[in-house]
């Protein structure tokens, strides 16, 4: 089975081991950080954000000062896919940004079916109308269940 | 034996009501501040609920209760004379009679009424039985220190308790950013507060109602004490309006159904919204999402402020980490108190995770909150916190992009999965006297004209609404000109690459420029960090928002140079600023927190509204989407050239796509061939200590110490009171040394 983590990155629970969703590379162990089985390059943030103002004239250019923010970019190492971007201090580690309870996520997911697209899921209204009049949540508890 | 003790108990009673009797100052209260979790059931909802209630009457109750928090916000939103509030920075509510937010208006701003339970809890236990004090119906408490609940000083909130005869049934808020309360600086959280004493009026609750109507001595002593007291008493006479109107709705509701009905909805709503954020917690994977941010700036000067927010999902718990955040900084406004990062991910769930669900603290009764006392997250009461939204809107961030990750293989989510919404409070702050001859002292609407964060399957809203309330306003040019003395030069004009770029953009945010008229003394500040180090950050792999800064042109009148060249109305920001068309003129640009000064006619002050966070790959952006941006102006020709590697003809703008794939095949090769595998990225890149030259606060690469720029490390609660010396002063020692050096 597998888990959809991020836009780019998957679990397969049965072997427990990261993947690329764009193609399918087994990036490593699901239970450590996906971020270091990936290809890291640490930019210059004012290459994504240019300076607006005149460099020689200002200080502050609308554009980030490289001397406390560098930009870390995480490539999936197969297809080169993107796979997070990290906003950071010059010399920082990079961060674990999601680390997921494999133990706890196999047993949530048994009788689950997994999403497999990040469309689905999504209902906005589910959860007002249970509240309103649908029965089968907690809001019957408190009323008593009475109706 | 038994004597003996009998009266030593004795003696010790009276000792204790002496005490109790003679308490001198009665101040904020440690323990009900450190509860943001729902009251046990009173006794009388225990009777009620236990003998079960009839669902659908239920539902009937909440309708009409949802309706007349609606009507009543609107009725506040158009009477008051706040320019925040009247863009909708308010909301109304009706709290349980301990102090449970049951339901809370849906327009507006949950935000102030998620974190008024605080406050009556404090009346209900300090004032309720006080028999200086005690209440009745028609008695109304305000409040606008948030030590006592709340966000900040220039909130104010008006209280309402609602009798049934002579039970007591309820309570009904309306709460608002009012602004101007007599601060160091206009407008109640300017950028040079160094003090709680600096941060102007400190209302405790204060009794200003009595049988409907509001006590002028007290309402003097509040107007008494802003720069605008026209301002305070339309606002408290709009709070006023709306509490009555509320306390009549709840009465009908008690008619038509009977007050146990109403008392029994009240509670049983608290609790749904408890037990289906657990709920809904449950659903989520277990494991544990981190977000780290950084405050560039204490509003005086340049520091990198850390801030961690770890979340962390355990069965039906959802715990915030918050330690290794930076130490407080005692002179400076940007401390927050740990109530108000409560406050902050209520925000992010209600406007952006769980909209579809009643709003009430009760949505965060799962949550947990770890920190260290004395840090920005959790400030002590003795530092100032005027500008606590520092540190609130940056959980806000962290709460929207941790709930995606969480939420993004989950079987339901209820909102959009999406990156971070613009987090700076990107809106000029004014004071003096204008063209009306008022004095004036407030903040535009501007503020409200953040831009939203990128989705999974489309791109951000341009300036729509803050991320702490998207169901606001934002102030028009129009209306500030009429009331204040300064003309939009540059009014909302969009620029291009202000946007967070990926797969799907983030929303681009408008630049305005004001410029003043008349002679008045009048003038501005500002109160955003964000010019060294993005504010607001993207999701899998779409890049933050820039930076920003204040530019200003100074020095001459610019009405009559326009006279002369009127090509200058069209003139942007960085068109003024690049081309410096205006002889003998000053131009600066300058970080985002500008301190208050008088600007005298035809000076120029212009400054930028942030993006929203963009989504996913550049790379995998739709090309059509990249010419539309072209053709709003959105984007410049060189990201579309070089980030989006978009291969276009730029005077037709046709996409030659084979060679679009190609380039774009070539790049992603180029990544993995430029990468480095994490053992040589850390070898070379990563440190044992933070850059010698940057002030840094905080945590380093999980240290538990913290670092705390020119003060050195420590662990928590071990480092020293942290004071910053006034800029003008290591200025001073810094000219003085270099006159040394030269003899």
């Amino acid at each position: 089975m597998k888990y959809l983590a991020t836009e780019y990155v998957q679990i397969d629970l049965d072997n427990e081991v990261w993947e690329c969703r764009t193609c399918d590379h087994t990036l490593g162990s699901a239970r450590e950080n996906y971020k270091i089985f990936t290809k890291i390059y640490n930019r210059n943030p004012q290459e994504i954000h240019r300076p607006k103002l005149d460099p020689t004239k200002y200080e502050f250019t609308f554009s980030p000062n490289p001397k406390v923010c560098a930009i870390y970019e995480f490539y999936c190492p197969n297809c080169g896919t993107m796979m997070d971007v990290e906003y950071t201090v010059p010399g920082a580690l990079p961060l674990h940004d999601f680390e997921l309870d494999i133990d706890a996520l196999k047993e949530k997911m048994q009788g689950r079916t997994p999403v497999v697209d990040a469309g689905e899921g999504v209902d906005t209204t589910q959860a007002l109308r249970e509240g309103a009049h649908d029965h089968s949540c907690s809001h019957d508890k408190n009323y008593g269940g009475q109706r | 034996m038994t004597e003996t003790n009998n009266t030593a108990a004795a003696e010790k009673a009276l000792l204790d009501k002496f005490l109790k009797d003679n308490v001198s100052f009665i101040g904020p209260d440690k323990e009900i501040n450190k509860n943001h979790h729902v009251n046990p059931r009173s006794l009388r909802e225990d009777e009620l609920l236990k003998q079960g209630v009839n669902s659908h009457k239920m539902a009937e109750i909440r309708s009409n209760l949802q309706s007349a928090l609606d009507e009543t916000f609107g009725i506040a939103e158009q009477t008051v004379a706040s320019p925040a509030a009247s863009c909708g920075d308010m909301s109304t509510g009706y709290f349980t009679p301990d102090g449970d937010l049951a339901i809370a208006s849906t327009f507006g701003v949950a935000g102030f009424t998620v974190t008024l339970h605080y406050a009556i809890r404090w009346i209900m236990k300090y004032f309720k039985d006080e028999p200086t004090v005690g209440f009745k119906a028609g008695d109304g408490f305000l409040l606008n220190d948030a030590r006592f609940g709340g966000i900040h000083s220039p909130d104010q909130h008006l209280f309402m308790p609602v009798f049934d005869g002579d039970e007591h049934i309820g309570w009904t808020v309306c709460a608002m950013h009012e602004g101007e309360i007599g601060a160091r600086d206009p407008g109640g959280m300017g950028p040079s507060i160094e003090s709680i004493w600096d941060e102007g009026f400190r209302g405790t609750p204060i009794k200003l109602v009595e049988n409907y109507l509001i006590k002028r001595d007290l309402a003097s002593l509040v107007q008494h004490n802003s720069r605008e007291p026209h301002v305070i008493m339309a606002d408290f006479k709009a709070r006023l309006s709306a509490c009555m109107r509320m306390e009549r709705r709840m009465k009908e509701q008690v008619a038509q159904y009977g007050v146990d009905a109403v008392i029994a909805f009240m509670r049983s709503n608290v609790e749904y919204m408890a037990e289906e954020s657990r709920r809904r917690v449950r659903d989520l994977p277990d494991g544990t999402a981190r977000v780290s941010m950084y405050m560039d700036h204490t509003m005086r000067e340049h520091a990198m402020m850390r801030t961690n927010f770890n979340f962390t999902v355990k069965g039906d718990r959802m715990i915030v980490d918050m330690r290794g955040s930076s130490p407080e900084i005692a002179n400076r406004p940007i401390n927050a108190l740990t109530t108000c990062l409560c406050v902050g991910v209520s925000i992010a769930l209600a406007h952006q995770v769980w909209p579809d669900l009643p709003c009430s603290q009760a949505i965060i009764d799962c949550f947990e909150f770890v920190l260290d006392e004395n840090t920005v997250v959790a400030a002590s009461e003795l530092v100032p916190t005027a500008l606590s939204m520092q540190v609130m809107f940056k959980i806000v961030t962290a709460c929207e992009i941790a709930m995606s990750k969480f939420y993004y293989g989950a079987p339901t989510r209820y909102a959009n999965t999406k990156a971070g919404w613009f987090n700076q409070p990107q809106a000029v702050m004014y004071g003096g006297i204008n063209q009306h001859h008022d004095s004036v002292g407030n903040m535009c609407g501007d503020l409200n004209g953040m831009a939203g964060g990128a989705k999974f399957n489309e791109d951000g809203e341009h300036s729509i609404a803050p991320n702490f309330g998207c169901r606001t306003d934002t102030g028009e040019s129009e209306e500030a000109e009429e009331g204040l003395p300064f003309v939009s030069v540059i009014s909302k004009k969009i620029w291009p690459d202000n946007v967070g770029f990926g797969k799907f953009r983030g929303g681009a945010a408008y630049s305005y420029g004001m410029m003043r008229f008349g002679d008045q003394p009048f003038g501005f500040q500002t109160i955003c960090g964000g010019s060294y180090f993005p504010s607001t950050m993207g999701l899998f792999g779409g890049y933050a928002c820039t930076t920003y800064g204040v530019c200003r042109v100074r020095g001459k009148n610019l009405f009559e140079t326009f006279k002369q060249s009127p090509d200058l109305w069209e003139a942007d920001i960085f068109q003024f600023m690049n081309e410096q068309a205006v002889e003998e003129a000053t131009y600066e640009s300058l970080p985002s927190a500008v301190l208050f000064d008088l600007y005298a006619e035809g000076e120029l002050f212009m400054q930028s509204q942030g993006a929203g966070g963009g989504y996913g790959d550049v790379l995998e952006r739709d090309t059509d989407l990249v010419v539309k941006d072209l053709e709003e102006g959105v984007i410049s020709h060189e990201t579309a050239r070089e980030i989006y590697f978009v291969v276009y003809n730029e005077e037709t703008l046709i996409v030659d796509r084979t060679a679009t794939e190609a380039a774009r095949s070539a790049e992603r090769k180029a990544r993995v061939n430029r990468g480095q595998s994490w053992d040589e990225f850390v070898s070379e890149h990563v440190t044992e200590e933070p850059p010698a030259d940057v002030p840094y606060f905080g945590s380093w690469n999980g240290s538990e110490e913290l670092y705390a720029g020119p003060y050195g490390k420590g662990l928590p609660g071990q480092l020293p009171l942290i004071m910053m010396p006034d800029p003008k002063d290591v200025e001073i020692a810094q000219l003085k040394a270099q006159l040394a050096q030269q003899g």
